[in-house]
């Protein structure tokens, strides 16, 4: 293989496959080692696909998070419908709602993860365990009005997250 | 609003309803004649939604992050390795079953053309190669009351070289260009197989049924 096509390879691993990892497996129950053949997928894909590495990082993620999504739905559908499974009744239905759930859940919680401790801490206290202000402040140590600011910055920063996953509509 | 705003901070408490009563009110009040601080709550709304699906785990203080294991970019560089090899193997290879192929998809092409131009249910149609490989296949395509069911009949070169365990994939793609794949079989050398499967799309949504290798190349498709 041509030095620049490794290379090119190294690049997309090292730059999106743990932020990759971390999404899919928590779309496949924990399952690292089914999570990771996703991810190497997903990325060959993307090598196959000149047009999404001439992307900015951002965009480029987002398109890798869509193809993972749809090779993980994809496996789930076709177990749904293999010859033995067909029956009077759509199957497909159902996976569809359970699958966007299931999406919608391990795209925020990939996105909560990656935030920095700080930030995960002040959205624990106030919105996860439904703390007041002045309690979550004495909760983290820190001055009422930290705690307000500290929950803008960390909700902006979750935005940005998840915009690059391309999660928001 | 020019200079310092004192709500500017106050989006994110907002959106997430942990203001207190009084603060809240004021906030509200001042949405209505401040701009930025609108857009900025806007922008938070659909975060605000998402994190209502959240598990409370992923707000620990340890939240695990996974990495993959070393083994991922040697086994993608392998996988590329031999996938450049394959596919020079796949066009050398099938020089030789081009010929065949051909005379076989044109005869079925002719067939279905001739006797049913209209294509209704439960006839097989040809399906049209895409690359030049070693298998050849027709669809039966038939409404049913709980979508479509599609049988494939595949037939495989005996003579071939196919990579061990090699795999294929059967894939609809409906008219807003969406594929899904329906399942996958093991290929059988030299032998016949129908493949039964089915989709909830119904027909009419169906753009085209593709067959693939595992690794997501078209080798046959028809357009429906
Ligand atoms: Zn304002």
């Amino acid at each position: 293989m041509p030095v620049g096509e490794a290379e090119l390879l190294r690049a997309l691993h090292d730059e999106h496959a743990a932020a990759l990892q971390n999404f899919v497996v928590r779309l496949t129950n924990g399952d690292r080692a089914r999570a990771e053949d996703v991810v190497q997928e997903t990325l060959l894909r993307a090598w196959k696909n000149p047009k999404v590495l001439d992307q900015s990082a951002g965009s480029a993620r987002a398109w890798l998070f869509t193809v993972a999504r749809r090779i993980v739905i994809d496996d789930w559908r076709a177990r749904r419908s293999r010859p033995e499974v067909i029956t009077a009744e759509p199957p497909e239905q159902r996976v569809d709602d359970l699958a966007s759930r299931v999406v919608d859940r391990a795209l925020i919680d990939t996105a909560v993860a990656a935030l920095s401790a700080e930030h995960r801490a002040v959205l624990r206290e106030t919105y996860l365990r439904g703390a007041s202000v002045s309690q979550a402040a004495q909760a983290l140590g820190i001055p009422p009005g930290t705690v307000k600011s500290r929950t803008h910055y960390a909700l902006h920063a979750l935005r940005a997250t998840l915009e690059q996953m391309g999660a928001l509509s | 609003m020019t200079g310092e705003d004192r709500f500017a901070h106050l989006d994110a408490a907002y959106v997430l309803g942990t203001l207190d009563t009084d603060e809240r009110r004021e906030f509200a009040a001042h949405l209505s004649e401040c701009d930025d601080c609108a857009a900025s709550v806007a922008s938070l709304e659909e975060v605000g939604r998402l994190l209502g699906s959240a598990s409370p785990e992923a707000f620990a203080d340890d939240a695990i992050q996974y990495e993959p294991s070393d083994l991922l970019l040697p086994r993608l560089l392998s996988a590329v390795r031999e996938q450049r090899r394959r596919r020079r193997w796949l066009v050398s290879g099938a020089a030789v079953l081009a010929a065949a192929c051909l005379v076989l998809v044109t005869t079925l092409l002719v067939r279905t053309t001739n006797s049913t131009p209209s294509s209704p249910a439960g006839h097989p149609l040809a399906m049209t190669a895409v690359v030049d490989s070693p298998v050849s296949a027709s669809a039966e395509v038939t409404a049913v009351s709980w979508g479509t069911k599609i049988t494939l009949h595949c037939s495989y070169e005996s003579s071939f070289d196919y990579p061990p365990g090699a795999t294929y994939d059967l894939v609809v793609t409906d008219r807003q260009g969406s594929s899904q794949t329906l399942g996958s079989w093991q290929v059988t050398p030299g032998k016949q197989i129908s493949y039964p499967s089915g989709t909830a799309l119904t027909k009419d949504q169906i753009a085209s049924i593709s067959i693939t290798t595992g690794s997501g190349t078209a080798l046959l498709r028809l357009k429906l």
